[in-house]
């Protein structure tokens, strides 16, 4: 899977070199292969927290990363604040950090699974070329290049917060 | 002795250390110093000089050396202005691995710099920031006398991460315990930390120690160890561990 960016990145370079029908069909499979790089490393995190979870449509998963893996934490935290094990204001900060990567790992998906879509399904919204760059449904291959890494970036957050509750 | 040092150590005896001799110029023989802005007042006191101060002291220099001299005045804020631009140029182009840049000047002529990174970087990628570092500073005449790294440090294991590794391993001393956290990313606790947050545990009831000193949960304990319906839940990481020590 640590393939796709690469894979995409070639389809891009492809893209901008080829004729105008051929960079249309090569713009619109970086796209999607930059959706499903963040989306799988998106659904390895929901894996680890539960396994249910792993088999989640695609569109469903922002609503679990906004609101269920929230709960999850809170859940969890609130059994360690009646033991005393964790403080108050340490429960909250986590479920904050949580929570705002949560949201911000569903918001990038959002928009990469709507620029996917756009991609696969409506053929007749085209690729559009600028000099040094491209787009679909508004959204530039530069953008998609860091979906992952920002998908990545907020997973460590998630990862670790459930590493200090012993979730992990 | 060179002659900087000299010209140093008679600014030092006249009480005025903070100015410093920057170079002799090989070619025309002029010594340059260096005084920051700041330290310059109107009327000269500790540690504090004048303009006053500045063209006597420039007299006295040349008869006592020989040398023409030539006072630069370096301003404190510009050097600040440097700070921010390498901080803003390092974020601008390296957005998901720099996250704070801090520059030190050692003096106005060469600078510290440390980076933040968000997380564990490719070292490809540092090196090309330390690139970028020493262009933006060589704008500004300044060189990067060091470059380095600083990595988002290992956090220290909670109560919680602790009994959850007791759980897995029970029963287990401290040594294996100590080896399981720092596997789990934690940092690496000692074993005499790893007892006195074991022994707390013991008070509240969640531990046990047995003679041998090995450690287990008790039932309260593994109430507080969370579950989940995943491969990495800590249930499922107990029965392996189990499974490979052929003890179940």
């Amino acid at each position: 899977m640590n393939f796709l960016p690469r894979v995409a990145e070639h389809l891009c370079k492809a893209a901008r070199s080829s004729n105008a029908g051929e960079a249309d069909a090569f713009g619109r499979s970086a796209f999607n292969r930059y959706y499903y790089a963040a989306y799988l490393s998106t659904r390895d995190l929901l894996a680890v927290i539960d396994g249910a979870w792993s088999r989640t449509p695609h569109s469903n998963i922002p609503s679990i990363l906004e609101d269920d893996l929230r709960k999850r934490f809170q859940r969890n935290l609130k059994r360690l604040q009646d033991k005393g094990l964790i403080s108050e204001g340490k429960a909250k900060s986590l479920v904050s950090q949580v929570s705002a990567a949560g949201s911000e790992i569903a918001s990038i998906l959002r928009i990469a699974y709507t620029v996917r879509v756009t991609a696969d399904y409506i053929p007749e919204e085209k690729v559009i070329f600028e000099p040094t760059t491209f787009q679909l449904a508004t959204h530039t291959e530069a953008e998609a290049k860091n979906w992952l890494q920002r998908v990545d970036r907020n997973k460590s957050i998630v990862l670790n917060a459930a590493k200090e509750i012993g979730l992990v | 002795m060179s002659e900087l040092l000299k010209v140093q150590q008679y600014l030092e005896s006249r009480g005025l250390g903070f100015i410093v001799p920057r170079l002799i110029s090989p070619a025309s023989g002029v010594l340059v110093i260096e005084v920051s802005r700041d330290r310059i007042k109107r009327v000269a006191s500790a540690g504090q000089t004048s303009r006053r101060q500045l063209s006597f002291l420039s007299k006295a220099l040349a008869s006592k050396f020989g040398r023409p001299v030539l006072i630069t005045v370096r301003d404190a804020q510009s050097l600040d202005d440097v700070a921010a631009s390498l901080r803003a140029v390092l974020r601008h182009q390296f957005p998901d691995s720099v996250t704070d840049v801090y520059v030190s000047f050692e003096d106005a002529g060469s600078a510290l710099v440390w980076v933040e990174t968000a997380s564990i970087v490719e070292s490809a990628i540092l090196d090309a920031a330390q690139l970028t570092a020493n262009r933006e500073l060589a704008n500004f005449g300044i060189s990067c006398k060091s470059f380095e790294i600083v990595a988002p440090l290992r956090p220290e294991p909670s109560t919680v991460a602790v009994l959850r590794s007791v759980k897995i391993l029970a029963p287990t001393s401290t040594a294996a315990l100590a080896a399981d956290i720092v596997r789990r990313g934690f940092a690496n606790p000692s074993e005499k930390w790893l007892s006195h947050k074991l022994d707390l545990a013991r008070k509240r009831g969640l531990v046990l120690r047995d003679s041998q000193g090995r450690y287990s949960l008790t039932s309260v304990g593994l109430g507080v160890v969370p579950t989940n319906r995943s491969r990495t839940s800590s249930d499922v990481e107990r029965m392996l561990s189990l499974a490979r020590r052929k003890e179940w």
